[in-house]
């Protein structure tokens, strides 16, 4: 099938949407990927229930889809990067890390981000609350505190909507929401769920239905 | 019988002026002989002491001369009963008869209940009679050092063997067994249950199908009289075609009620029951303070309450659930009214049987049907009783997640060498069929995680030790998984209390979850505003006012036994004769009349199918007369083949007379007749791939889930924490048909789905008539009788043949002519 991302203006910066669910700002050459919760697959495995590995590979391997496509200069993730204490798991991200030191990595520091900021750093990781670039300002949680007058693109929500036809049917969509006053980004994790939101009339809604992303905002 | 022990027991029964039945004798005799068996009798028919003499009469004969002095005799006896409810009253039973015996026996209880310094009290100390749930005997199972309880254990009776027959927690029942016989050779095994199609089965069931003596079936031959009679509405014009409340015939059951000296009302929903209870009040407040409420999700203590009063018989009335099918003997009961259909000839009698509870007197029910064709099973409910045609319960065949449960449960206690359990897994009915291969398999998930070679990376729940045992080492697992053992799978629960703290009972959290602090809702007979809702408990307080929020539970949709669609449908065949020899059919003439107007009444040898189009896009219905479950898999198959002629998505709706397909655009059923629709042929495979796309294995996975200890329902309380491992199974479906597609669990899934859910059985069956029916095709303008319940129904299956992208771009197309 062929993927495709959608391009969007938004604040008069040029936004690239992709079905990986992940951002891509062009002028800034940033790469934006939220919740992905490396190593919650081998949690559950150390707590006794079992999940199969590759679940964490296909992880490993959107993300270097997405390097190669679009060549950014910096990553940023959006919070819950880690699911909770180091495993294998993360140390297959670190490893992945290493493999990637021309790249700048910042991360917005999420509610699963336990580890200490020193370890972050350690593993080449810029550690920051919130991370502002005009005329955004990136955080995990957009119910946070801010001063800032920019525009808030968040993640932690893992945003979905439900759309509903003739003939009683539903199908639930995980989805970039474009609000009035902040932006939510969809889980990028495989091994996440997703929590319904309601857009009103005015908001932009970019769904990921299969391959494709799409523009839904008519729908709602 | 001439010696000590039976003397003493005779003239214990001669003093209370009780006579001995013929059929405990039999249990007597057969029991002392060293034989297993079954007794087949009612509640209230002297059943547990059949039971429980032998085991008297035999201490009392192996010590003759110190069965007065001698104490701690450790565990001699375990009664399992499927519900606690009923073990306080066994437990009240048999301690008197001990103490008046003079026997110095302790006759102690352990269930979900019963207080942790009890136990550990038990622990230190087994009294010589443990009453317990299946469930508790498995956390006996998890304790360490566990065959201690064991080594003076002789017998063990199962109450109620029927209500767990049929169900996962008989099949932890029989794993429990398994041990215990591994432990005891010698142990006497009884079971004693109601009449069910299938008592031969049972017993099988109960003792392994290769025993050594011949087991024994006892009948104890208690006839009951049942007096049945259906409240029909005065108009048929008025009553609804659809509905499942029934709250429409409200004003017909007050007379009732206040004619008897205490009435239980039954109800099929735990929300249906909360409904007629705050109705009732409504309409009749002076019947405040004396009529109440009872089902499964109140507080243990309000439950109590309620019962002991309806023994005392200070109750004028209760509304219930199947929560009091069972259990404790109420006497003041006179009479019983069960609202909507019972499905089955086996509960409507049991629910029947619990008014008139004395031997020889007549058991009164009366029938509210909450819409109108529902009064056709009434018709055939009574046809039913009188030729007591009851329903088997099929016993469940080889669940890999209760096996995994059990063996992680021995795991946890002492560990375990596979060589010994192997052996006596195999003595089972459910397991005998369990090969070497899939052992290794179940044996592989629990040590590796998985079933390739390569082991799951940090995955550590059952270590393998040097000698061979299968242990859990890390204190943490052992913890959880004791916390989580039992095979009823629920959703997480809140605890509903006062902000005193007196607690109410529980709700769904996805019920809470859509209400807002300050709303109302209503629940255990009471209007409550929720306060605040902290560490998992919600807090309330009395509302003024009435609102209209109860908590609804899935659940409460079963499906009509086979039994019962077969006379339902020779009641439908009388009124196409104009038989109308039945009140209930009679009344019903005009409907009947409307569907041969607008329609087809079909006969036994007419199948119907109805098309109809409405704004929300085209309608088929199907009506086979089979049962939900039947069409569960019926319309999921006929769903799945018009799927292939064109790219198509449906919406399904089903009940027990038949089934509907919706589509937002036009069902080629014509061009779809004209080849073979019905055929039997390739069925495996067809349900297979409609089972895929229909999600119906999805649901299935959720129990497993749980069962396997995949899904954490988190500690009591603090559930919070353990929010980190908390996924739902639906996302765990997902991930491992994408990468373990082969996975031991998802084969459960779709073999349950196949065996237990859709009953491919009965579905080939039904398949098989169709093809010798004649096909009646009809376009309606108008939904007809038999089509408009299905029709209302909101809760449906799906199953789609296009690409999600197409149908959203579909949805724009629509959206966009719309506009235009």
């Amino acid at each position: 099938m062929i993927i495709s991302h959608l391009n969007i203006t938004f604040k008069k910066q040029t936004l690239v949407l992709f079905p990986q669910k992940a951002l891509f700002w062009k002028e800034r050459n940033l790469l934006v990927v939220s919740d992905v919760h490396f190593g919650k697959s081998g949690h559950f495995r150390k707590h006794g229930i079992a999940i199969p590995e590759s679940v964490n590979k296909s992880n490993i391997q959107r993300l270097e889809e997405l390097l190669k496509k679009t060549k950014p200069s910096s990553i940023l993730f959006l919070g819950d990067l880690f699911h909770s204490e180091m495993n294998a798991e993360t140390e297959t991200f670190k490893q992945w890390r290493k493999s990637h030191s021309d790249i700048e990595m910042i991360l917005t520091i999420g509610n699963h981000d336990i580890l200490t900021r020193f370890e972050f750093e350690k593993m080449g990781l810029e550690c920051t609350n919130q991370y502002e670039l005009e005329p955004f300002i990136f955080m995990h949680d957009e119910s946070e505190a801010t001063e800032s007058s920019y525009y808030p693109i968040t993640g932690h929500i893992h945003p979905a909507i439900k759309l509903s036809a003739k003939g009683r049917q539903n199908v639930y969509v995980p989805c970039f929401y474009f609000g009035l006053n902040h932006c939510m980004l969809p889980a990028f994790g495989t091994f996440t769920g997703n929590y319904r939101i309601k857009p009103t009339q005015n908001d932009l809604v970019y769904g990921v239905v299969d391959d494709n992303v799409m523009d839904l905002s008519s729908l709602i | 019988m001439s010696d000590k022990g039976y003397k003493i027991i005779n003239e214990w029964f001669f003093a209370k002026g009780w006579n001995i039945f013929p059929f405990q004798h039999d249990v007597w005799n057969a029991f002392l002989s060293g034989k297993n068996g079954l007794l087949n009798a009612p509640t209230g028919s002297g059943k547990t002491f059949a039971l429980w003499m032998p085991n008297l009469i035999k201490w009392i004969n192996e010590h003759p001369d110190t069965y007065q002095n001698k104490t701690n005799n450790g565990l001699k006896v375990l009664w399992i009963t499927p519900l606690r409810a009923l073990a306080k009253d066994i437990q009240k039973a048999l301690q008197n008869s001990v103490d008046e015996l003079g026997i110095p026996w302790k006759i102690g209880r352990r269930t979900g209940d019963v207080s942790q310094s009890v136990k550990q009290n038990q622990n230190r100390r087994m009294p010589e009679v443990l009453i317990t749930t299946p469930e508790s005997v498995h956390i006996l199972l998890a304790q360490k050092n566990y065959t201690r309880h064991f080594k003076n254990l002789d017998a063990v009776i199962v109450d109620e063997w029927h209500e767990l027959l049929g169900s996962k927690r008989g099949i932890q029942t029989e794993l429990g067994l398994s041990r215990l016989r591994g432990l005891r050779p010698e142990l006497s095994v009884w079971g004693i249950s109601a009449t069910i199609g299938n008592l031969d089965e049972a017993l099988d069931v109960l003792t392994g199908p290769e025993q050594d003596t011949k087991p024994t079936i006892i009948k104890a031959k208690v006839q009951k009289n049942i007096h049945a009679e259906s409240i029909l509405p005065d108009e048929m014009e008025n009553f609804p075609w659809y509905g499942h409340l029934g709250l429409k015939l409200l004003p017909k059951i007050l007379p009732i009620i206040d004619e008897s000296r205490s009435t239980l009302i039954f109800t099929n929903t735990r929300a249906q029951s909360e409904i007629w209870f705050q109705n009732l009040l409504e309409m009749r407040p002076d019947l405040a303070g004396t009529i109440a409420i009872h089902h499964g999700s109140l507080d243990r203590k309000v439950r109590d309450w309620v019962e002991s009063s309806l023994h005392e018989g200070v109750l004028k009335a209760v509304v219930c659930t199947s929560s009091l099918d069972l259990g404790v003997d109420f006497s003041p009961v006179e009479t019983v009214i069960q609202i909507g259909s019972p499905k089955g000839v086996a509960r409507f009698m049991q629910r029947a049987g619990r008014s008139g509870h004395q031997p020889g007197s007549t058991s009164k029910i009366h029938f509210v049907p909450t819409h109108a064709l529902e009064l056709v099973e009434a018709a055939a409910l009574r046809s039913a009783i009188n030729s007591e045609e009851m329903e088997s319960r099929e016993p469940i065949l080889k669940p890999y997640d209760v096996l995994i449960q059990y063996l992680v449960t021995l795991a946890v206690s002492d560990g375990f060498f596979p060589d010994e359990i192997y052996p006596e897994i195999k003595k089972t009915f459910a397991y005998q069929t369990l090969s070497r291969k899939e052992w290794n398999l179940i044996l592989q998930f629990i040590t590796q995680g998985g079933k390739s070679l390569a082991r799951y990376n940090e995955y550590s729940k059952v270590e393998i030790e040097e000698n061979g045992l299968y242990k859990v080492n890390s204190r943490k697992i052992a913890r959880r998984h004791r916390m989580s053992i039992g095979t009823i799978a629920s959703d997480a629960m809140l605890r509903v209390k006062y902000m005193s703290g007196r607690s109410l009972g529980a709700v769904e959290e996805w019920f809470i979850a859509q209400l807002n602090i300050g709303e109302t809702f209503w629940f255990a007979g009471r209007n409550l505003e929720l306060v605040k809702i902290k560490d998992m408990t919600v807090f309330v307080k009395r509302a003024k006012g009435s609102s209209s929020k109860v908590p609804s539970y899935l659940g409460g949709r079963m499906s009509l036994s086979s039994n019962m669609t077969h006379i339902l449908r020779k009641k439908m065949h009388q009124a196409v004769q104009n038989e109308f020899d039945d009140v209930e059919l009679k009344t019903l003439e005009p409907l009947f009349e409307i569907q041969r107007d607008w329609s087809t009444l079909p006969d036994e040898d007419q199948f119907l199918i109805e098309k109809s189009f409405s704004r929300e896009g085209c309608h088929v219905f199907f009506f086979p007369f089979e049962g939900r479950y039947v069409h569960e898999g019926m319309s999921a198959l006929i769903a799945h083949r018009l799927s292939k002629m064109t790219p198509i998505t449906f919406s399904i709706a089903m009940n027990d007379y038949g089934f509907e397909l919706l589509s937002d655009q036009d069902i080629p059923i014509e061009k779809a007749l004209s080849e073979d629709l019905f055929s039997s042929n390739n069925l495996v495979e067809d349900i297979m791939a409609s089972i895929n796309s229909a999600e119906l294995a999805k649901r299935r996975f959720r129990e497993i889930c749980q069962i396997a200890g995949l899904v954490f329902q988190g500690f009591p309380g603090q559930a919070k924490t353990n929010k980190h491992l908390q996924m739902s199974s639906s996302l765990f479906f997902d991930v491992f048909m994408e990468y373990e597609p082969d996975h031991l669990l998802i084969q459960q899934a779709f073999d349950e789905v196949m065996s237990i859910q859709l009953d491919e059985v009965r579905l080939r069956k039904a398949l098989i008539k169709i093809s010798e029916q004649h096909i009646v095709f009809n376009l309606t303008e108008r939904f007809t009788p038999y089509a408009f319940p299905i029709m209302v129904d909101r809760l449906r299956e799906k199953l789609s043949s296009e690409k999600l992208i197409d149908r959203i771009q579909k949805m724009q197309n629509q959206l966009e002519k719309h506009v235009k």
